[in-house]
């Protein structure tokens, strides 16, 4: 997205993203991430099918799905975060997942909160309750999710930006009670 | 013009005491006689003019010019020039003499004064016959000296005249802008018809249409428009999906904050 930031969404650039927006995002993440399975499996049957007379859609059974889209989600997921700090919901609800204390991405560690997001979904939930609007997920692998337009008007997306914002928490609150 | 012994007559010019001795003939204008004399005299010169003409002529070798078409030669031309200028001031001398003659006219017409003047009148006549035989020959040697003269006079000078220098120095070419009437030579000007002679299909024939267009193309780089535009429009609808999204993060917060009884300035 080239245009400018819009002077109205500048105000809460950088302040911690809630359950609202998050949760729209883990939507569009996992509507993409189904989107891959099922290019994956038409692809396997694809595959499985040639040298057969017919194109045979081969579905996994439940439990192998459930273990493949938890590698889909994942891989898509770990991947993102690792390189970008955000998937594409992220990306399109304006969100930035970044280390609390500034620290780099490591990517293992972005894996692992995937996988965490995949096997405890509901942990999501406590940002709802956290007065840093941190879920199980952010409070166990230091991280927090942040409005990151991404077109330069917010300061967001330097750690540093999200260590000021827990340090002067109350102003930064300030600004939201505008809305 | 009658066949008198001509010597003889100029002998017997009025001049002097010969007055009283001329015989007294009938009656003459003094006045008339006056403009005589001076044409006369004219005839005279116009006569020793040509003479000179032709010694010159021989003597420097010039081929005689063919009567009826006069060469200029130089001197020719300068005897020609003198003497039509003469022409004219005995023209105009004749008549101030003519007033004086009138105030004069007492004298002749004493006593003893109508031989002589016959006699006068006579020799005059001669004279003057002789000059109107030789004069247009004299007046064509003026004219075409005048003729060759006054181009290369007028060149010459213009030769030596920085004719555009001088008028920068000095017009006023902005007074004589302002003089000249723009609006109406331009309401003058018709541009249809100057259009209607303009071939266009010629000049749309040299025009490399194709060169033209894909120069525009590439100057208006229409891929990055579609981009641009497409993104401007996608870009208008995320942003109020995500706008939407803020709100609704506000309005849990404040709803939990309320329920758990949080003082929301505390916060982070």
């Amino acid at each position: 997205m080239s245009s400018p930031l819009p002077r109205r969404a500048r105000p809460f650039q950088g302040e911690r993203a809630g359950i609202a927006s998050r949760t729209v995002a883990v939507g569009i993440d996992l509507f993409v991430a189904l989107v891959i399975l099922a290019l994956l499996i038409i692809g396997a049957s694809a595959i499985a099918s040639i040298g057969e007379r017919t194109y045979v859609l081969k579905m996994p059974s439940s439990r192998d799905m459930f273990a493949l889209t938890g590698v889909v989600v994942v891989a898509y997921a770990g991947t993102l975060w690792g390189a970008s700090g955000r998937t594409f919901g992220n990306h399109v609800m304006g969100l930035r997942v970044l280390t609390v204390r500034g620290t780099r991405w490591i990517r293992t560690r972005a894996y692992a909160r995937a996988v965490l997001y995949w096997l405890v979904p509901i942990g999501l939930l406590w940002c709802v309750i956290d007065r840093e609007r941190r879920s199980v997920q952010d409070l166990i692998f230091g991280t927090a999710v942040v409005y990151d337009w991404g077109r330069g008007g917010g300061a967001a997306g330097s750690p540093g930006r999200v260590d000021q914002s827990e340090s002067s928490g109350s102003r930064s609150h300030a600004s939201n009670t505008v809305r | 013009m009658d066949d008198k012994d001509h010597t003889s007559a100029v002998e017997a010019l009025p001049v002097g005491s010969s007055v009283d001795r001329a015989p007294r003939g009938p009656e003459i204008e003094p006045a008339e006689l006056a403009e005589q004399a001076i044409r006369i005299s004219v005839g005279a010169a116009t006569l020793t003019a040509t003479w000179l003409v032709g010694a010159l002529r021989r003597g420097l070798g010039v081929p005689e010019a063919p009567r009826g078409e006069l060469r200029p030669t130089a001197p020719a031309l300068l005897a020609g020039a003198a003497l039509g200028l003469a022409i004219e001031a005995s023209r105009q001398a004749a008549r101030v003499i003519t007033l004086l003659g009138r105030t004069a006219s007492w004298l002749l017409e004493a006593p003893g004064m109508d031989g002589v003047e016959a006699r006068g009148r006579r020799v005059l006549e001669e004279l003057d016959a002789t000059w109107v035989q030789t004069r247009p020959e004299a007046e064509e040697a003026a004219s075409a000296f005048v003729q060759a003269l006054v181009p290369a006079v007028t060149k010459g000078i213009l030769d030596r005249l920085d004719l555009t220098t001088m008028a920068l120095d000095n017009l006023d070419m902005g007074a004589i802008t302002e003089a000249i009437p723009l609006d109406d030579v331009v309401a003058r000007v018709d541009v249809d018809a100057i259009v209607e002679r303009v071939d266009l299909d010629a000049i749309i024939a040299r025009i490399d249409i194709d060169a033209l267009a894909q120069q525009v193309i590439e100057d208006l780089d229409m891929p990055q428009l579609v981009r641009d535009s497409t993104t401007s429009v996608t870009a208008a609808v995320v942003d109020e999906i995500r706008y939407g999204s803020v709100d609704a993060d506000q309005t849990v917060s404040r709803t939990v904050d309320r329920i758990l009884r949080r003082d929301r300035r505390q916060r982070p």
